[in-house]
């Protein structure tokens, strides 16, 4: 037959859509996880009650004479022992009063749980609390889809959060949510290698001079040693380098500037390490968990690696070897590190009562002794300053002199970039550009160029569309 | 092969009947309505849109995601990639299940073990999988380096080298999907008449030109199926990038699937993703009209 008939051609189409749609592997296709995620949510918000038509009805008065707590759906993105610690400390909050109930649900990780807060707000049906990247904080505050907080919270509430740590979710003037599993940058070193290398282990480098110096030590060790990782989650460092070597990430309008001769110069000197002095090992693998990323590490044989305060409670449970913690090396410019982790926001659709409940809940979880005792438990910064203060954990601190470190480092949190909060693609963005100079060698100026050109498109494109995030 | 309408349409239904065919029908016509084709339809309308999944208005742009993809070059690479992975891996997964296949059709000892063992992998979970073959490929402590350097090859650096990540997912692709291959090529095997293969023995063939004229011809369509079907999973391919190279290093790996996947949930890109996800449809319904018509020239129909 020459021509296949209508009738032949709209089977095969109606064939072609059941074959794409529902096979296993189309797990990605964005029409079919949003629709799915609503449905796969919405059971839990059912169960753990009101957040939309239902609420007014339920959570009047009667409920809390009658008893019933009225349950507030708490989403959550921590692993391991860190979430753990989490868990054991919504159990004590519901075991504390009998009004509210936290259902704290784990969504698996950062990016586990941005796809299902993007499909939850998409469909309507957002958690009434929920853990959040600070980078994220400012475009959904922009959406109107977390509440403001200044009308619940107390000057001195305020006063005590560190300000680094406040600015990145203020946006327009407003606060959008409270600091909780905050972290910095810094390293991990092996205090053994460091004395194979006949450096002291006491003193690890501060200056981007002794960070190599000390990398040509231990590399004199072997053909197979190497000072420091050449990237790993490059992305998230890059912009301190940028401060540290002079720069501002971007100016006062968003553009972004790090094309300029102090990102060239923070870049340079990364690219040095891998190419010209050979002394920054290029991981096996660019994704995945610490012990396949940093398995060099883990085996003794890269004796630093740059990474986030949070591993402080984590590392000593996959080395075996004599470690330490230290701050970021200082630059030309001096030290400065950016900060990372999730915060705690409220859903701007909850109904007041669960509003103001959630307040209660994420105000308590942030009150100085659980920010201290969740602090020593996963070595997730001190988030507010009367922390660093109590006795109990100035004794912490004379144990865990790595905590300490991180307290010390508080000082010089640089706040986000006001370009990064815009463009939520520039992680994957940046993560290519630093692939392209510190993986595949190429020229640092171009590269850096390129990208700066492609993020201030992007940047140009809010600004025309007036969606342009300001602090 | 025009078909002929059957008695039952041509003749005129009473209400009655079309009724109860539609009760019967109820159940999935509105399962696949609601998940599938409205799925679908909505995502087309996205399409035409920027939306960036919060906020509650989506701007109708008309073509211009369209034009931004043509002029967008991580596009046309991550095209390239997604064919390139999907031509090699089914390739080599339709050479190795077949070389599989006759040799586990002989007569031999432990051979159900050994047909359990190469289909073990098809029925894993990719991304367990993926974790795996990150510590297989391993530069310095894995296992694909040594047995490369006992031969004396030194290995690359598999999933941070621009040109060995990809190779390195199609081994690991391969690796899973010879054994779907090898199985469905064994019970296509069990169908080919011993008479035949026994004709041409008496005629004089020898075992290459049975495996030639024979074997192979009567084995059309069932290599027909398998390419079919392993060329829309190839396509389709998520799960080992993911968690493998999350697309990278520098887009190496990154195939048209994780691309919608990143510009949806990564980059917040709702329309451009969804316009992406209209490409990859008309790219899989070409390939199945395009392979449901070349099939008619070389499948063996008795």
């Amino acid at each position: 037959m020459k021509r296949p008939s209508l009738r032949t051609l709209t089977i095969l189409f109606l064939a072609a859509l059941l074959v794409v749609s529902c096979s296993p592997g189309a797990v990605a296709t964005p029409t079919s996880v949003p629709s799915g995620e609503a449905t796969a949510t919405s059971p839990q918000s059912v169960a753990a009650s009101p957040t939309d038509t239902a609420a007014p009805a339920e959570v009047s008065p009667t409920s809390a004479s009658r008893g019933a707590p009225l349950k507030i759906e708490f989403w959550t993105l921590l692993t391991g022992n860190l979430a753990d610690t989490l868990d054991k400390m919504v159990q004590e909050y519901n075991a504390s009063q009998t009004n509210v109930q936290i259902v704290n649900v784990n969504q698996g990780g950062y990016a586990q749980i941005q796809q299902k807060m993007l499909a939850a707000v998409a469909a309507g049906n957002p958690p009434v609390i929920s853990m959040m990247d600070y980078k994220n904080v400012p475009y959904y505050a922009q959406a109107g889809v977390l509440e403001p907080l200044d009308s619940y919270e107390t000057p001195e509430d305020v006063q005590d959060f560190i300000p680094g740590l406040l600015a990145d979710l203020t946006v327009g003037g407003k606060l959008y949510g409270l600091p909780f599993n905050r972290s910095t940058q810094g390293f991990y070193y092996n205090k053994d290698l460091f004395r194979q290398a006949g450096l002291d282990p006491e003193k690890p480098p501060t200056t981007w001079d002794e960070l190599l110096q000390d990398s040509e030590a231990i590399q004199k060790l072997g053909s197979d040693y190497y000072g420091i990782y050449a990237t790993g989650n490059m992305q998230w460092f890059f912009e301190a380098y940028v401060y540290q070597a002079g720069g501002q990430f971007s100016d006062a309008d968003c553009n972004f500037t790090f094309n300029d001769e102090y990102g060239q110069k923070a870049a340079q000197y990364l690219q040095d390490l891998v190419y010209k002095y050979k002394v920054a090992l290029i991981p096996s693998v660019l994704t995945g968990t610490f012990d396949q990323k940093e398995v060099e590490f883990v085996n003794g044989k890269v004796g630093m690696t740059r990474d986030s305060t949070a591993l402080n409670s984590y590392i000593g449970s996959v080395v075996n070897f004599d470690w330490s913690f230290a701050p970021l090396p200082a630059g030309p410019a001096g030290q400065f590190v950016t900060s990372g982790g999730a915060n705690l926001v409220i859903s701007a659709k909850a109904s007041p009562e669960e509003k103001q409940a959630a307040w209660d809940f994420i105000r308590w979880l942030t009150d100085t002794q659980n920010s201290a005792s969740f602090s020593q438990a996963t070595g997730y910064l001190p988030t507010r300053y009367s922390v660093t203060k109590l006795p109990e954990m100035q004794d912490f601190y004379k144990t865990h002199p790595t905590w300490q470190t991180s307290v010390d480092e508080l000082q010089y949190v640089h706040p986000t970039s006001c370009g990064v909060l815009n463009i939520p693609s520039w992680e994957t963005t940046m993560n290519g550009a630093m692939d392209q100079i510190l993986v595949n060698h190429e020229d640092v100026k171009t590269v850096l160029d390129q990208t700066v050109t492609e993020l201030n498109a992007s940047i140009a494109d809010a600004r025309n569309n007036g969606t342009l995030i300001k602090r | 092969m025009a078909l002929r309408k059957p008695a039952l349409l041509r003749s005129p239904l009473r209400r009655a009947d079309y009724l109860t065919a539609i009760l019967f029908l109820a159940p999935s016509l509105i399962v696949f309505g609601v998940f599938v084709y409205y799925a679908l339809g909505f995502n087309l309308y996205l399409s035409f849109t920027s939306w960036n999944f919060l906020s509650s208005t989506k701007t109708f742009i008309g073509l211009e995601n369209y034009q931004r993809m043509i002029a967008d070059p991580r596009f046309w690479k991550v095209i390239v990639n997604t064919f390139y992975f999907s031509i090699a891996t089914v390739a080599f997964s339709l050479l190795f299940g077949l070389v599989l296949a006759l040799i586990l059709n002989q007569k031999m000892s432990g051979r159900g073990l050994l047909r359990v063992i190469f289909f073990s992998p098809y029925i894993t979970t990719t991304s367990a999988l993926a974790l795996l073959w990150i510590w297989i490929f391993d530069p310095n402590y894995g296992l694909m380096n040594y047995a490369l350097q006992l031969v004396g090859i030194g290995g690359p650096r598999w999933l941070t080298s621009t040109t060995w990540a990809m190779p390195a997912l199609i081994i690991m692709t391969v690796w899973k999907t010879s054994g779907y291959a090898m199985v469905i090529f064994l019970a296509g095997l069990t169908n080919i008449p011993h008479e035949l293969r026994e004709a041409a023995q008496i005629d004089g063939a020898g075992p290459w030109a049975t495996l030639w004229k024979i074997t192979l011809p009567l084995l059309s369509p069932t290599t027909f199926f398998i390419l079919f079907t392993l060329l829309i999973s190839a396509f389709q391919t998520f799960d080992q990038v993911a968690v493998m190279t999350a697309g990278g290093p520098i887009n190496a790996t990154n195939v048209l699937n994780y691309y919608i996947y990143e510009q949806a949930f990564i980059n917040y890109k709702a329309g451009y993703a969804a316009s992406l996800a209209v490409v990859f449809f008309l790219i899989l319904l070409g390939l199945t009209i395009l392979q449901l018509r070349a099939s008619r020239r070389w499948v063996y129909q008795p």
